[in-house]
């Protein structure tokens, strides 16, 4: 009983936050992923408010666990539309039905090309100091250190390929 | 604490398990053992153990772990860090974007997605499957909700 409470609790949650998100996204035009933590936190609170007066309150805090695992599934459906590799390799066909294998590299993400997402990719990793961007790439120092751990990681979950 | 630790523990153990029987391990393979374990231990949990925390903790740990994993298995730059550490040589944006970028991944995204039924090949033409059209209208409907123009 006491898990179908927590259940309930955080199912009232990832309604109020959705529906939260999508008014800030209309509303205020919310469009930045981060900007999510808002409409987050927001409703966490309204649950807290609402429910003080009920049983089911004593709940509240096991539910906030389960809320920040909601909270990670909608930001990684999100980062997924926004960011994902293979989906805009599916949505390069929404002007050209048939492609070549070039065509594809070229039409990429409204006709930025394959070439931009690498660009961009290692622009970003830039900003962060991973890498140093001259004519070529080259590793930083604290670049060097998450690589050893992103290796070491890879080995711990038995990663052996890339997809 | 202990649980927690035996917990994870067991989770690596059967992931390395099944990732040296089964041929090849995609994240597709691997989200489907998450979500096994995580029915699983929760139901062990709720018939024996009747164990909040415990089920918290699965909670958080299968979407963290999920989370993590897809990054060290997709991310692109993921991919180049680890490139430049084991190469121990530095490469110019154009020769990694030849050599590495565009057959081991951009094609090789296509390939899987050929393989997957997304996309049909005739001759050297590729053009989207009926699955393929329906994840299409999916997508756009996604991205018209959420205000997004472009993807990538």
């Amino acid at each position: 009983m006491t898990f179908l409470q927590i259940i309930l609790l955080s199912g009232i949650f990832g309604v109020i936050f959705v529906i939260l998100h999508l008014l800030f996204l209309y509303l205020i035009s919310f469009t930045k992923i981060i900007q999510t933590i808002f409409p987050f936190v927001l409703s966490n609170f309204i649950c807290f408010y609402f429910s003080k007066d009920l049983e089911i309150h004593k709940f509240f805090y096991d539910a906030l666990v389960i809320n920040f695992a909601i909270f990670v599934i909608y930001v990684e459906f999100l980062l997924l539309l926004k960011k994902g590799f293979t989906l805009t390799i599916i949505t390069s066909f929404k002007k050209k039905k048939k492609q070549s294998y070039n065509s594809i590299a070229k039409s990429y993400s409204n006709g930025k090309g394959s070439k931009w997402i690498l660009l961009d990719r290692l622009l970003g990793v830039k900003k962060l100091k991973i890498i140093k961007l001259n004519r070529k790439i080259a590793l930083s120092k604290f670049g060097y250190f998450l690589a050893v751990i992103l290796v070491l990681s890879r080995k711990i979950l038995s990663i052996k390929d890339f997809g | 604490m202990y649980i927690y630790l035996t917990a994870v523990l067991f989770f690596l153990i059967l992931n390395f398990l099944i990732s040296v029987l089964s041929k090849k391990y995609t994240y597709e393979k691997f989200f489907i053992y998450v979500i096994i374990y995580f029915i699983l231990i929760n139901v062990f949990n709720l018939i024996f153990l009747k164990d909040i925390n415990l089920f918290k903790f699965e909670a958080v740990f299968s979407v963290l772990i999920l989370f993590v994993y897809s990054g060290l298995y997709r991310s692109i730059s993921v991919k180049i860090m680890i490139y430049l550490l084991l190469k121990k040589n530095n490469i110019s944006i154009n020769e990694f974007y030849k050599k590495e970028f565009k057959p081991k991944s951009f094609d090789k995204r296509v390939k899987i997605l050929v393989d997957n039924g997304f996309l049909n090949k005739k001759n050297k033409d590729l053009f989207l499957s009926e699955r393929g059209k329906k994840y299409l209208k999916i997508f756009k409907l996604a991205h018209s909700i959420y205000r997004m123009k472009t993807s990538g």
